[in-house]
């Protein structure tokens, strides 16, 4: 296969399973504010943070389309 | 076909005491993820599950054995699987087990599909229902008055699903000794919550459950020996010399052991906290004893987070609700609080394993509320 492609397809991969890694920090998050949700700043700060590096990972893969 | 679970712990506060330990860490599920094909951790296996290096299972058995103080330990499906596995390895024909009195009935049908006839010790009845090493003692030697030799192997259940009484596991080991009867550790709620160490306890085997305490996905778990009986417990087939007999050559191999191999880390961390945990269940239970007529089982004060609770208050409110039996199960969803019986009032089991203390806050005052009711 060539290089660039077997790069590309291994940037998309690594960028899926960041975005899954990212979303099951979340649900950690939801986790230890159930049921109420209500978020400390330190929580809102950090799902913040994991959505921001989430988004970057999908524009990453759909970028590369 | 749906897959949706009934209770989300993104959306409520789960009491099961059989899912609080197992609920699976962010690290877990991360793992899982990545092998959650079939046969997924056998890419660079060379024949032996707990030689693989990629991922490294080998180093977890090692590491997994150093954490629970057993010289060897391997990864089963289940702490039942492990009960089995050295039942069977330790079966004669006509010869007897000895079980404590609050053992799981998983415990019974390990020992009786391995061929041994059950003896089981009594408790002390209602309220601590605790097993005392004097009826484990009696209970060896009635085994051996029937059978004619001493049990083959005697079963501790370190701390019941019932009450979550947790029982001195070396008192019970010095008794076995004394009567020349390897003594199994069954540490399906202790080991993965709370510190335990099979070799300063001196039991000869020991079993603990991934799913149940943990954090890990499963159906996963792992059996271990000290001593000589890990030759006898590990022993291999004649026929193909590098497959264990009693684990029928590979066991878990997929996302169940590599969500136990990732939740280790936090587990060796969260045991540090088990103080923490102990106090949590101890003030859960004085809060609800002081709602009155709500009376906690099991020995006093709790030492575990397993806690039991005869209810006659929520008994009586159910009485007189629209919703009968199934009121309280109700209120508490109404509340986003999940894990019980639906139907059941007069008594219920639960666990404040892993809440925050706002979440037992939070606990603590929806139970005012629905005892108000």
């Amino acid at each position: 296969m060539d290089k660039t492609i077997a790069q590309r397809n291994k940037q998309r991969v690594e960028d899926t399973f960041r975005v899954l890694d990212l979303m099951e920090d979340v649900r950690d998050i939801w986790r230890d504010a159930a049921p109420l949700q209500n978020l400390s700043e330190e929580s809102r700060a950090a799902l913040t943070k994991k959505i921001e590096k989430a988004r970057k990972a999908l524009d990453r893969i759909e970028a590369s389309l | 076909m749906s897959f949706e679970r009934v209770a989300i712990d993104e959306l409520a506060l789960n009491l099961n005491p059989l899912q609080t330990g197992g609920r699976a860490s962010a690290a877990a599920r991360k793992a899982a993820a990545r092998f959650s094909d079939g046969y997924s951790v056998c890419d660079r296996c060379a024949g032996v599950l707990h030689d693989i290096e990629k991922p490294d299972i080998k180093c977890f058995a090692v590491e997994l054995a150093e954490f629970v103080g057993m010289d060897r330990v391997a990864v089963t499906m289940g702490a039942r699987e492990g009960k089995f596995a050295i039942f069977h390895t330790l079966s004669e024909p006509g010869r007897g087990a000895v079980l404590d009195a609050n053992a799981h009935y998983s415990t019974y049908v390990a020992a009786q599909r391995a061929g041994l006839e059950v003896f089981k010790s009594t408790n002390t009845g209602d309220p601590d229902f605790r097993v005392t090493p004097d009826s484990f003692a009696e209970t060896l030697e009635y085994c051996k008055s029937k059978t004619g030799k001493p049990a083959a192997a005697a079963l501790l259940t370190h701390v019941d699903g019932d009450y979550g009484n947790l029982n001195d596991a070396a008192e019970f080991s010095k008794i076995c000794k004394d009567a020349g009867v390897p003594l199994i550790l069954n540490c399906a709620y202790s080991a993965g919550r709370m510190p335990v160490d099979g070799r300063a306890l001196g039991v000869d085997f020991m079993v603990g459950s991934g799913h149940k305490s943990f954090a890990a996905s499963g159906p996963v778990g792992f059996m271990g020996a000290n001593g000589e009986w890990a030759e006898r417990l590990f022993r291999t087939s004649l026929t193909h010399p590098n497959k264990n007999i009693e684990l029928l050559g590979c066991t878990a191999r997929g996302a169940n052991i590599v969500s136990f191999m990732a939740a280790l880390p936090g587990v060796k961390e969260r045991v540090k906290r088990w103080d923490a945990e102990v106090a949590k269940a101890v003030r859960f239970v004085e809060a609800m004893e002081s709602l009155g007529e709500i009376r906690q089982m099991g020995e006093k004060p709790k030492r575990h987070d397993l806690i039991r609770f005869e209810t006659p208050l929520f008994h009586r409110i159910a009485e007189n609700s629209r919703k009968r039996g199934y009121f309280l199960h109700s209120a508490l969803a109404d509340r986003g609080i999940t894990g019980l019986k639906p139907g059941q009032t007069r008594w219920f089991k639960m666990s404040t394993f892993g809440f925050t203390d706002e979440q037992v806050d939070y606990l603590i005052e929806a139970f005012k509320e629905i005892a108000r009711m």
